[in-house]
């Protein structure tokens, strides 16, 4: 891929597939497919889901560019786009009491490599971590995946969220202190 | 998007939770980061512009049609720019602003639930069922549509110049309109008259073949309609301020002085127009109901609960099992005596509990859930009155230091902004589909809910601050020397008992219990005779009603029986600042000393 797309910015990306470039949207899926996977996997404990729903993600906001504030954060408008993606999909697809089952299957499958010993004593912190993020209040869960999940900034989550920060500050601290409470009563810390 | 956040940011974010154990959540958190799946097999953008064009063959077309109609909808804003630029006009839409209940507009051929917040457009018809109603705004214009009435819009136009012609097959509409400009024209037509208004209030009525008109302030223009009655019939008439005029079959029959001392014809119009006159009844005793229902729940008895000995409590909101306490650094919500969980804000009001949540003000309004989550937020010029919010409804009534009276929808949007010149001496007070407040200049106003404006103003000097009582469709008004009881649609002074160092004065039955600085308690029925009088303690300090009793706070807490002034028991406080916070039916909850009192009664 040409360097000088590499260069621009989120927005600069934004217009240019705007004008007509499509390479330039190449760079954008590039930037972004992997973090948006992420986080509608953290909501759909599901890959192929998690994939398809990115697909959607990226058709929406190829088709709706054009709706596009380029003044904004792009990379804002895209998790807003995922969010309610995910949240539409979780709505009609899942009860929330296969969420779990999934995690804990997925989490055998993983890790091959270690020993037994590893294994067990990890996936029994993983999946006590998993419970406790799958059984916060949507709303505290969302911001927890944005901070912990996608390593995002509190203006960021408000922005992408439409709350102000010091709600999602707020968010933030009830989450934590529910894992956090979760995880000592089963004695994982 | 912002930098990205490190480990450090993590950790110290942790820390005050997990404690020494945050380096062990911390590794946690990032295992189950990398215990996420990555992405491997997956479409390449190329197939993801593809599926986006391809998703809909229609997509190019759309994106042509969109840049079509983009052309021309350019061309017709910038005519209409022009257009009003021109005029020195501006483009009013006709909007509904309130529905409740069982309210369609039919358009066209189709019927449609009318919504809040829904563009009113030209030859929409409203139907209003029974017990519903609708307010419709453009501009200046108001008009409340009442229960088991039929509206249309004929025409509708403002580009410039306002233009609306209505016409009402039955029922009734109550209108506001502030002064028009010249070439402006409002009419209301019904089956037998025609009203051309001018800036003006009044209220019109149509019922099969009789009109009849209210008007409450400015002047109105009635004539019989001619092009349903041809023959000779009475020329239009101006009916002024205070006047009442009928019209029947194509002619004007009457025309009554309607505000006047002694007659009753506009109390008995005026209710007959206020369609939910029951229903607000209602409403106000489920309300009641539902708080006494609510506060009996409480299981705490004879106990002391402290919070947090740095900040004092400022209010107590029972709450099924549970409390939430306001302090000078935020809200607590108590379970079992425990803090559930606490928000951090800075001199928050006395909350108000608005169903399931918590309304409450530190500089803005805050609605907070019982989980603490926070719903909305609106801004607000001063500070909201303690216990001055009050519910109809789906909103509420909010007003401040500034003598501003919001009403707030569920979601936290403001209906109406009412100014009334003058900062507030008392709460304001539910007054059928009104609410009355006076101010610091000794003004009594009824404030219309449904409509946010004034359709009452009365001077009645200085009251104290629990000086206004309402008993629907009379008002007591309390000043430190007398007590007065108002007819206010009547604008009759019904009568005054005079008293002394009057300090507080609540409603009991259909009578008034007050008290005075020299520690006198006294109950007077409704034609102000006086029933009882007692002495329960110097310096009374606050009344509160339950149900079935009084609390007096004095030097020591009285509860009494209202109906004969029995006092059943007292209790000696332990301190002479002692406030009390919160009454139920089975608890008074009493701030002394940084802690918290309860008493069982």
């Amino acid at each position: 891929m040409d360097q000088s797309i590499k260069a621009l910015s989120d927005e600069e990306l934004v217009q240019s597939v705007m004008h007509g470039n499509d390479r330039a949207f190449e760079e954008l899926y590039e930037r972004y497919s992997e973090r948006i996977f992420k986080l509608l996997y953290s909501y759909v404990y599901n890959v192929d889901d998690a994939v398809d729903l990115m697909h959607d993600v990226f058709i929406r906001a190829y088709r709706h560019l054009n709706k596009f504030d380029v003044r904004r954060a792009f990379s804002a408008w895209l998790y807003t786009i995922a969010i309610n993606c995910a949240k539409n999909y979780r709505c009609k697809v899942y009860k929330n009491d296969t969420m779990i089952e999934r995690e804990e299957q997925r989490i055998m499958n993983t890790d091959a490599m270690k020993t037994p010993e590893d294994h067990v004593i990890e996936n029994e912190l993983l999946q006590e971590f998993s419970k406790a993020v799958d059984a916060l209040n949507n709303k505290f869960r969302e911001v927890f995946l944005l901070r912990y999940g996608q390593q995002l900034q509190y203006s960021d989550i408000a922005h992408i969220l439409d709350i102000s920060e010091r709600t999602a500050k707020w968010r933030m601290e009830r989450a934590l202190a529910f894992i956090t409470d979760h995880l000592k009563k089963k004695g994982v810390i | 998007m912002n930098r990205q956040i490190d480990d450090n940011e993590l950790l110290h974010e942790i820390a005050p939770y997990a404690g020494k154990a945050s380096d062990v959540l911390l590794k946690i958190i990032r295992q189950w980061q990398s215990s996420l799946p990555a992405l491997e097999d997956t479409l390449t953008s190329n197939d993801i512009i593809e599926k986006a064009k391809t998703g809909s063959h229609g997509i190019q077309i759309k994106k042509l049609v969109a840049m079509f109609a983009t052309g021309i909808a350019a061309i017709v804003i910038a005519g209409v720019m022009l257009f009003t630029h021109y005029f020195s006009g501006t483009m009013e839409k006709a909007v509904c602003t309130a529905v409740i209940g069982d309210v369609h507009v039919i358009r066209g051929n189709q019927s449609v639930p009318l919504m809040n917040g829904m563009g009113i457009q030209q030859r929409d018809r409203i139907i209003c069922g029974k017990g519903s109603m609708a307010v419709i705004e453009m501009g200046s214009l108001k008009l409340r549509v009442d229960q088991n009435s039929e509206f249309a819009i004929d025409t509708v136009q403002s580009k410039g110049k306002l233009l609306l012609d209505t016409s009402m097959t039955h029922g009734v509409i109550y209108a506001t309109i502030a002064k028009l400009k010249k070439g402006d024209s409002v009419f209301v037509k019904t089956k037998t008259a025609v009203a051309s208004i001018r800036g003006t209030t009044f209220m019109i009525k149509s019922n099969n073949n009789i009109t009849k008109l209210i008007v409450l302030e400015g002047k109105v223009m009635i004539a019989p309609r001619l092009d349903i009655i041809p023959q000779e019939s009475t020329p239009g008439v101006v009916v002024d301020v205070g006047q009442a005029c009928v019209v029947d079959a194509g002619t004007i029959i009457a025309i009554k002085k309607a505000v006047s001392m002694n007659t009753t014809e506009l109390d008995t119009i005026i209710q007959q127009s206020l369609p939910v006159t029951i229903a607000d009844k209602k409403i106000i005793q489920i309300i009641e109901t539902l708080t006494r229902d609510i506060n009996q729940a409480i299981p705490v008895n004879e106990n002391e609960l402290t919070l947090n000995a740095l900040y004092n409590i400022k209010a107590v909101v029972p709450d099924n099992n549970d409390v939430l306490v306001t302090t000078s650094d935020g809200v607590y919500y108590c379970k079992d005596y425990k803090v559930e969980w606490m928000y951090s804000l800075p001199m928050p009001s006395k909350p108000f509990k608005w169903d399931t949540m918590y309304i409450l003000q530190s500089k803005d309004l805050y609605a907070i859930d019982r989980k603490g989550d926070v719903l909305w937020q609106c801004g607000i010029e001063g500070e909201v009155l303690d216990d001055g919010i009050l519910r109809i409804k789906n909103t509420i009534i909010v007003p401040t230091s500034k003598g501003l009276i919001y009403f707030i929808d569920k979601k936290g949007r403001v209906i109406h902004r009412v100014d009334c010149n003058a900062p507030f001496i008392t709460k304001p007070v539910l007054f059928n589909q009104m609410v009355c407040i006076v101010t610091d200049d000794g003004y009594l106003y009824a404030i219309d809910i449904s409509l946010g404006v004034s359709i009452y103003r009365k001077h009645i000097g200085t009251v104290i601050e629990n000086g206004l009582i309402a008993q629907y469709p009379e008002i007591y008004f309390v000043t430190p020397d007398s007590i007065q009881k108002l007819h206010v649609l009547k604008d009759e002074l019904v009568w005054s008992f005079n008293d002394s160092n009057i300090i507080d004065a609540i409603a009991y039955d259909t009578g008034i219990v007050y008290a005075t600085t020299n520690g006198l308690l006294c109950k007077l029925s409704a034609n102000g005779d006086s029933e009882w009088r007692i002495s329960p303690g110097k310096s009374i300090h606050s009344l509160k009603s339950i149900h079935n009793g009084i609390t007096c706070i004095a030097d020591t807490v009285f509860y009494l029986i209202a109906s004969n002034g029995e006092v059943l028991w007292s209790y000696t406080l332990p301190s002479s600042d002692a406030t009390i916070v919160a009454v139920t039916p089975k608890m008074v909850f009493i701030y002394t000393e940084n802690r918290l009192l309860t008493l069982k009664i």
